[in-house]
């Protein structure tokens, strides 16, 4: 692997005074350019893991390495300002002014000011910091805004790496999924090496692309991407960790685009009455969808067809109803589902990004989905 | 950076408070000697040949305006000295205590052990081995430590730990650390500690009066000595006028290096 990938090696932590570890020897590789979680209770020894990659904490045993060097090669201030810090409590320099803290590190490393004063500038463009907010001080923030300084501040001089410690704990649910959405556009952008702690299963579901679940004592019981998770818990300890609505939460995780999407009870408008009654008792369908150009146009109740029966010249002359139920190809299984339980043919359209049909999702293909 | 933080925010007024106290002081100056006169009862011939206020020593003697520039200087010199010399004692007493934790109770029950020795015997005793004006400064100054170490310990342990580990995690060294966010964060709990200390000092600098200093004391004591109260009156007027400028100073420093104290959520 190339770029800045994470590797602990028999990484153990005993505390002084302890008789049990708080980390037992752990083997761990964060991916270069993932989001990597670490999860699990309370004396799990995640947040001990992450601060060990920056020696806030110093291993009892093991090897650490960023991009294949050894932490413990580089010096110790050296190493901190090549890796992004975000804390919980978000830790802001009260005395400093928004910029100031923003441009902590390229100052520690010597950046000029008109350096640092543009990188300010990007860097509040990219979390969406508002210039006004640059000369205030972080008492005058809410908690989303300090939240949004503290990663601009730990991604201020350019790390390949970023550590975060329950970034989002300390905000309300409305603004943590907001934040969590804007990690993920950000990270969509920066590419970093991220390792995230968390006690969130949802969290690290939505933003890992691996989640490491820990036991308490730092025992590494499921290393895996998060549907793989959900589908497979490797043990109970895992699985009841997940909890109880592992389905329900990897309908999150999946893309409509992912499923076979059959073509559905659905014809062009210029195709035939027998053909539509062909299609009908082909799918068992109570509705028929009709097309034309490609385009969705919406829904005829089978037993109209029934009624008008061979007196009708052509589908033209049937009332559509428009589709209540339409879905985008990259929406989630979740919100596919949603739109399902809604809509009278318990079937949501698709529609392609160029707003061709895509075929249907019914209950079936979701469950067919989420079987494999 | 910092030029344009400040020069962004709204200006805030001195606290109206400030201007009660000084009221308050001066009533209670006014006060006293009402009662002064009253309690003396004295008789109208006598307070006609020794009024409270001799004008005249005030604006007629040609010797005042020189004697209480002498002593007012000395006063300040015998405040500001130990005080300065007690922040820099205190400072190394902190670093000590903070660095070794085990040293810190102590170090506080030293200088708690100082503060407790009276005045007097204490001039006394250093008299016999310096100079009238050291033996001053060394008592003046042990009195600073207990409070000023007290503060400097308390700001520093003050500081969020969510801004220490920031810090540390960010990259700063030990003293990077200690320079850009423990010393500016723990600043108004110090500078509260350095005005208390001043304050007390200056009424402290009086007792130096018995070694032939004491600044503006040195004229109520006088005073005392010749039943004039007029000078008295101008020793004990120049001692609060003068803590309270000094203590307006000192606020005025703290209002000034906090800036971001000020600025409440939105």
């Amino acid at each position: 692997m190339t770029g800045t990938t994470i590797e602990l090696r028999g990484v153990t932590k005993t505390f002084p005074g302890s008789a049990t570890p708080a980390v037992a020897p752990l083997d761990l590789t964060m991916g270069d350019g993932e989001i990597t979680v670490l999860i699990g209770p309370s004396g799990c020894g995640k947040t001990t893991t992450l601060r060990m990659i920056n020696r806030l904490t110093n291993p009892t045993a093991g090897v650490i390495t960023i991009d294949g060097t050894d932490v413990r090669e580089r010096s110790l201030t050296e190493l901190r300002r090549g890796i992004g810090y975000v804390i919980q409590q978000i830790g802001l320099f009260p005395h400093r002014t928004v910029a100031q803290n923003i441009a902590t590190v390229p100052k520690l490393v010597g950046w000029d000011r008109a350096r640092i004063k543009a990188r300010v500038a990007e860097l509040a463009e990219l979390v969406g910091i508002e210039p006004a907010m640059l000369g205030r001080y972080p008492a005058e923030l809410s908690g989303g805004q300090q939240q949004r300084v503290g990663v601009a501040r730990a991604l201020a001089a350019d790390p390949p790496v970023l550590l975060m410690d329950e970034p989002f704990g300390a905000v309300d649910p409305i603004v943590r999924a907001r934040l969590q959405r804007e990690l993920l556009a950000l990270q969509a952008r920066v590419h970093k090496t991220i390792v995230l702690v968390t006690h969130d299963i949802d969290e690290a579901v939505l933003l890992g692309d691996k989640v490491a679940v820990l036991n308490v004592g730092g025992i590494l019981e499921q290393f895996a991407a998060p549907d793989d998770l959900l589908a497979h818990p490797a043990n109970e300890f895992v699985a009841d960790f997940v909890g109880h609505e592992r389905s329900i939460k990897r309908l999150s995780l999946s893309r409509v685009e992912d499923l076979d999407l059959g073509t559905g009870p659905v014809v062009d408008r210029s195709a035939s009455v027998d053909e539509a009654h062909a299609v009908l008792a082909r799918t068992g369908s109570t509705w028929l969808g009709l097309t034309a150009d490609q385009q969705f146009l919406g829904w005829v109740p089978a037993a109209e067809l029934a009624v008008a029966g061979a007196g009708l010249d052509g589908l033209d002359a049937l009332e559509v109803r428009p589709p209540a139920a339409q879905v985008h190809r990259d929406a989630t299984l979740r919100e596919a589902l949603e739109l399902i339980l809604t809509s009278s043919s318990s079937t949501a359209v698709v529609v392609n990004d160029d707003g061709t049909y895509g075929g249907t999702v019914t209950l079936e293909s979701i469950r067919g989905g989420l079987a494999r | 950076m910092t030029a344009a933080a400040s020069s962004t925010g709204p200006m805030h007024r001195w606290p109206a408070k400030r201007v009660v106290e000084v009221v308050a002081v001066v009533a209670l100056v006014a006060f006293v000697l009402w009662a002064r006169a009253r309690i003396h009862g004295l008789s109208e011939e006598t307070q006609a040949t020794n009024p409270i206020i001799r004008w005249e020593y005030l604006f007629k003697r040609q010797r005042t305006p020189g004697e209480l520039w002498t002593r007012g200087k000395q006063h300040l010199e015998l405040t500001v000295v130990p005080v300065a010399i007690g922040l820099g004692l205190s400072s190394v007493l902190a670093a000590i205590g903070l660095r070794f934790r085990w040293l810190l109770a102590p170090i506080f029950t030293f200088a708690g052990f100082l503060y407790t020795i009276p005045s007097l015997a204490l001039f006394a005793v250093l008299v016999t081995y310096n100079s009238n004006w050291t033996s001053a400064v060394i008592a003046l100054t042990t009195y600073t430590l207990l409070i000023i170490t007290r503060n400097i310990v308390e700001g520093i342990d003050g500081v969020p730990q969510a801004a220490l580990d920031a810090a540390d995690g960010l990259g700063m060294n030990r003293l990077q650390r200690l320079a850009k966010v423990e010393i500016p964060l723990a600043l108004p709990v110090i500078l509260t500690g350095v005005r208390v200390a001043t304050v007390t000092t200056v009424g402290l600098v009086g007792i130096s009066a018995v070694i032939q200093l004491g600044g503006l004391a040195y004229l109520i004591f006088d005073g005392f000595n010749r039943s004039f109260t007029t000078e008295l009156v101008v020793g004990s007027v120049g001692m609060i006028l003068l803590a309270i400028a000094l203590d307006l100073v000192l606020r005025g420093a703290e209002w000034a290096v906090t800036p971001w104290a000020r600025r409440t959520v939105r």
